[in-house]
C-alpha cells in the first residue's frame, strides 16, 4: 500500500472552437479514472484571459495542461502559444497542440515556439477519443507536472 | 604691654602700645563678618558691630540701651532668623558668653550666618534620602558593606530574594550572614582580590547552591567608595539573579542545537535513502529481467534463488520508501491551517478506492469538524488507518466508521473497524516503527504505517491510541487540539 | 507509423541504467534506433555532429538524465532549447530527482516533459513503453 497521500485533481484547459471536438474530448475524459476537470474556451483572447485569471476568469485555477487548437477566431493558436511560452509564469504549463493541420510548417513552427508536443487530430471519432485518452494517460500518469 | 615704673612706683602707660592694641581690637570687631553684641549684666545693649546691624537691620543708635530681647542660654548656641544685607533673609547661629571687664559683668553675644551651611546640610539630607529611596525601590538586591566586609545595610529586595531577615544580616560579616551561606569562594575572590585593585568591577558571575533557594546564578556589580568625610571605605554590591535568564538562554541554545541536529538527521536520512535507491533499482530490475528473459532456461533452484534476491531487493526498496515517508512527516510538514476533515476523509477514501472495491468495504462517517491541521498529512492519517482496517480484515467484509467527539479543548477522532483486532499487550508496540505482529506472508507491509500516523498526530500536538478486542475489531482514537500549535 | 526507425538519443552516465533502457526497448519491439551519450559534453558533440560524431543521426527524441558528469543535464537542456536548430527536438527529462525545484526549472527551460524514473521494473517498463508509444505513434514529430 502506498503510504504517501496523493491529492489528485488536475485541471485541463481546452482551447477549441469546434463544438463537436469539444464534446468528444469531454466524453473521452469522463471515462478516465483520474480526477480531472475540463475547462473550455473557444478563442485565443479568452484563452489568454483564462490563463491570466483576468475579468470573467478571475476565479479560475491555473490549468495543469493546455490542449490547444491552432485555428481559432480572434487570436489564433500560434499567437497564444507564443504568448504562453513567452510569459515567465505561464511558460511552465505544458501545451499540447491538438489541431487538424498536418503541414510540416505548422509542426516545425509549433515545436520552435516550444509547444510540448504536436498532435494531429485523427479524422476518425474513435481514434480521436483514443488520442485524448492517451494524452491524459501520458501527461497525468507517466509525466510529472510542475507544482503550482 | 611693657610695664614701666617710675621712681615713685606708679605705672607709666605706654601710650603707643595702647593705641595699637585699641586699633587692632577695634578693627577686628568692626570688620568681623559675624555679628558681635555686648550687653550689660541685665541684658541692655551697650554695643553692636556693623555686622550685627545687618543681622537686625537696625542701626546701633536705635539699639543702645534697649533690651536684647532674645533668650540666651550661656554657653549654648541657638538658631535665629536673621537679615542679610543684599541677600534673602537667612538663619544665624547665636552664641552667648558671660564675661567681665573693667570690673563689670558683661554679656558677649555672637551671631554667625549659617544659612549656607544649613542649605548644605539640607542638601546632604536630601541626597541621603534620595539615595536611600533608590536603594529601597530598586528591584535588585543591594548590599552595603564596610571596609571589613561587614553588612552596613541591605535593601528589601535582598531580604526578599534571599529569604533572609535583617536581624541575621545587618552588622554581620558578609560571610557569616544566613548561616554562612554567603561564604562563597568566588565571592571572596571578588571582594578580597579584585576589588582592592579596582574601584569598580561589573558583571561578575557567581554560581552557588543556596540552602534556602537552591542553585542560583548571579551577576554582581561591585563598587568601592572612599568617603572623604569619615575616611572610610564602603563597598556596594548589586546582585542580579540571572538563573532563569540563563536557563532560558541555555534552553534556547539546547533547542537550537536539537533543531539543527534534527535537521541534519533528517537530511542524512533523506540523502541516504535517496542514494540507496538507484543501486537498488539496478539490483531489483536486473533480477526481474533475468527472471523474465531466461525463465525457460532456468531450473527451479535458479528461479528460487533469483526470487529471493529480487524479493530482498524489493523489501529494501519498500523500507527505504517508508523511511523517506516517515522522515518527510517532519521535513515536508506544512504549517497548520483550518482543514475540513470531511473533505480530507473523502480524499483518503478516493485514494483507497481500488482496495475498497476489491474488499467490498464500506466506509461511513459522522459529521467531522474543521481543525487546525496540515491537510495532506490528515489525508495520510485517515488513509493509513482506513487502509489498515481493510488490510487486517476478518471473514466479513470490512465495515469502517469514522467519527469525532468534542472533548474540552480538543477533538477526539475514532476509526472503528470489524477486523481481526489486536491483543492488548501489543497496543502500544504497534506505533513503533517497523514493529510487526504478523508474518510477511499473511499481511504484507513494513510496519511503518502506524508509526507515520503517530508522528503526524504528535506533530499536531495530539495523542493516538487503540482499543481493541482480538477477533472482534479495533477502534483507533486520535486527538487533535483545537487551534493547536505545531511542534 | 513511419518506415524509418525513430532515432532516440539517450543521455545517461550509468551503464547499468543504459542497458536497462536498451533491454526494455528491445522488449517493446518498437521501430527505433538508440544512440547513447554518457555525459553532457558527448551529448552536445553528438547533437552538433562534431568530431567523431560527424555522421551522427539527428535524434527525433532525446531522453535526458539530469545528473551527468562533465556537463550536467540541466545545462544540456538549456543549450538545446536555446539553439535554433536543436530546440525543435523533444526532450524528455528522465531522471531520479523528485525535487520540485528541478521539475520547475526543467519546464521553465522548455523541457517537453519531465518523468521520474520509477523504482520497480514493471513500472519502468510501462513508462518506457508509454514514452515510445506516445512520441512514436500519437505525436507528430518535426521533420
Amino acid at each position: 500500500m502506498n503510504n504517501e497521500a496523493r491529492i489528485k485533481l488536475a485541471d485541463i484547459l481546452l482551447v477549441e472552437d469546434n463544438p463537436g471536438d469539444v464534446r468528444l474530448a469531454k466524453e473521452a475524459l469522463k471515462e478516465s479514472k483520474l480526477l480531472n476537470k475540463l475547462y473550455q474556451v473557444e478563442d485565443g483572447i479568452k484563452a489568454m484571459a483564462f490563463l491570466r485569471q483576468e475579468g470573467d476568469y478571475a476565479d479560475v485555477p491555473r490549468p495543469d495542461l493546455v490542449l490547444l487548437d491552432l485555428n481559432l477566431p480572434r487570436k489564433n493558436g500560434r499567437e497564444v502559444l507564443a504568448e504562453i511560452k513567452g510569459d515567465e509564469t505561464l511558460k511552465r504549463i505544458p501545451v499540447v497542440v491538438l489541431t487538424v493541420s498536418r503541414a510540416e510548417e505548422d509542426v516545425l513552427k509549433s515545436y520552435n515556439l516550444h509547444a510540448n508536443c504536436y498532435i494531429s487530430k485523427p479524422f476518425d471519432m474513435e481514434q480521436f477519443v483514443k488520442v485524448v485518452k492517451s494524452i491524459e494517460d501520458f501527461w497525468f500518469s507517466i509525466v510529472k507536472l510542475p507544482a503550482e | 604691654m611693657k610695664k614701666l615704673t617710675n621712681k615713685a612706683g606708679q605705672y607709666k602707660i605706654d601710650l603707643q602700645a595702647l593705641k595699637e592694641s585699641e586699633a587692632r581690637f577695634r578693627n577686628i570687631v568692626l570688620w568681623s563678618p559675624d555679628a558681635i553684641i555686648v550687653t550689660d549684666a541685665k541684658g541692655k545693649i551697650e554695643y553692636m558691630n556693623p555686622a550685627a546691624e545687618g543681622v537686625f537691620n537696625r542701626k546701633l543708635e536705635s539699639f543702645i540701651g534697649t533690651d536684647f530681647g532674645l533668650a540666651l542660654v550661656d554657653g549654648e548656641s541657638t538658631e535665629i532668623d536673621i537679615f542679610r544685607p543684599g541677600k534673602d533673609p537667612g538663619v544665624g547661629e547665636m552664641h552667648a558668653v558671660e564675661t567681665e571687664w573693667m570690673n563689670k559683668k558683661k554679656r558677649l553675644i555672637t551671631i554667625r550666618d549659617i544659612t549656607e551651611r544649613k542649605r548644605a546640610e539640607q542638601a546632604i539630607r536630601d541626597a541621603q534620602e534620595y539615595a536611600e529611596s533608590i536603594v529601597a525601590t530598586v528591584r535588585e538586591p543591594l548590599l552595603v558593606l564596610d571596609a571589613d566586609l561587614r553588612v552596613i545595610k541591605a535593601n528589601k529586595s535582598f531580604y526578599w530574594t534571599f529569604q533572609i531577615t535583617p536581624e541575621k544580616t545587618e552588622n554581620r560579616l558578609l560571610y557569616d550572614v544566613g548561616d554562612r551561606q554567603w561564604d562563597i569562594p568566588k565571592l571572596r575572590e571578588l571582594l578580597e582580590k579584585i576589588l582592592p585593585k579596582n574601584t569598580v568591577f561589573n558583571d561578575f558571575e557567581i554560581e552557588h547552591d543556596f540552602p534556602t533557594i537552591g542553585r542560583r546564578i548571579m551577576l554582581l556589580n561591585a563598587r568601592r567608595i572612599y568617603r572623604e568625610g569619615n575616611k572610610t571605605q564602603t563597598i556596594l554590591l548589586a546582585i542580579e539573579d540571572i538563573t532563569e535568564c540563563k536557563q532560558v538562554t541555555e534552553l534556547k541554545k539546547a533547542l537550537t542545537d536539537l533543531e539543527r541536529s534534527n535537521q541534519e538527521l533528517e537530511q542524512f536520512a533523506y540523502v541516504a535513502s535517496h542514494d540507496l535507491q538507484e543501486p537498488l533499482r539496478m539490483v531489483a530490475s536486473y533480477t526481474q529481467l533475468l527472471e523474465k528473459r531466461y525463465k525457460d532456461q532456468l531450473d527451479q533452484d535458479a528461479k528460487d534463488f533469483i526470487g529471493f534476491a529480487a524479493d530482498g531487493a524489493n523489501r529494501m526498496q519498500r523500507l527505504i520508501n517508508d523511511l523517506l515517508a516517515y522522515s518527510r512527516v517532519g521535513t515536508r510538514g506544512k504549517s497548520l491551517e483550518p482543514t475540513d476533515c470531511h473533505t480530507m476523509l473523502g480524499q483518503a477514501i478516493a485514494n483507497l478506492s481500488m482496495v475498497i472495491e476489491e474488499n467490498h468495504a464500506v466506509v461511513t462517517s459522522d459529521e467531522l469538524p474543521t481543525v487546525m491541521a496540515d491537510a495532506s498529512q490528515m489525508v495520510q492519517l485517515f488513509q493509513n488507518l482506513i487502509g489498515n482496517a481493510i488490510k487486517f480484515r476478518g471473514e466479513e467484509s470490512p465495515r469502517i466508521h469514522v467519527s469525532a467527539l468534542e472533548k474540552g479543548n480538543e477533538w477526539v477522532f475514532s476509526v472503528k473497524d470489524n477486523g481481526i483486532g489486536i491483543e492488548a499487550q501489543f497496543s502500544e508496540r504497534i506505533f513503533i516503527a517497523f514493529q510487526r505482529l504478523h508474518s510477511r506472508e499473511k499481511y504484507p507491509g513494513t510496519g511503518i504505517g502506524l508509526a507515520i500516523c503517530k508522528k503526524i498526530v504528535d506533530r499536531h500536538g495530539g495523542k493516538i491510541w487503540v482499543e481493541s478486542e482480538l477477533g472482534k475489531g479495533s477502534t483507533f482514537y486520535f486527538s487533535i487540539p483545537k487551534r493547536g500549535s505545531v511542534k | 507509423m513511419d518506415k524509418d526507425p525513430m532515432q532516440i538519443l539517450l543521455v545517461e552516465d550509468q551503464p547499468a541504467a543504459v542497458r536497462l533502457v536498451q533491454e526494455v526497448l528491445k522488449e517493446n519491439n518498437g521501430n527505433h534506433n538508440l544512440s547513447v551519450a554518457k555525459d553532457g559534453v558527448e551529448a552536445m558533440a553528438f547533437l552538433h555532429r562534431e568530431g567523431e560524431y560527424a555522421l551522427a543521426p539527428r535524434p527525433d527524441l532525446i531522453l535526458l538524465d539530469l545528473s551527468l558528469p562533465k556537463k550536467d543535464g540541466r545545462e544540456v537542456l538549456a543549450e538545446i532549447k536555446a539553439d535554433d536548430k536543436l530546440k525543435r527536438i523533444p526532450v524528455v527529462i528522465l531522471t531520479v530527482s523528485e525535487s520540485e525545484e528541478d521539475i520547475l526549472k526543467s519546464y521553465n527551460l522548455q523541457a517537453n516533459c519531465y518523468i521520474i524514473k520509477p523504482i520497480h521494473l514493471e513500472r519502468f517498463i510501462q513508462v518506457i513503453k508509454s514514452i515510445e508509444n506516445f512520441w512514436l505513434t500519437i505525436v507528430k514529430l518535426p521533420a
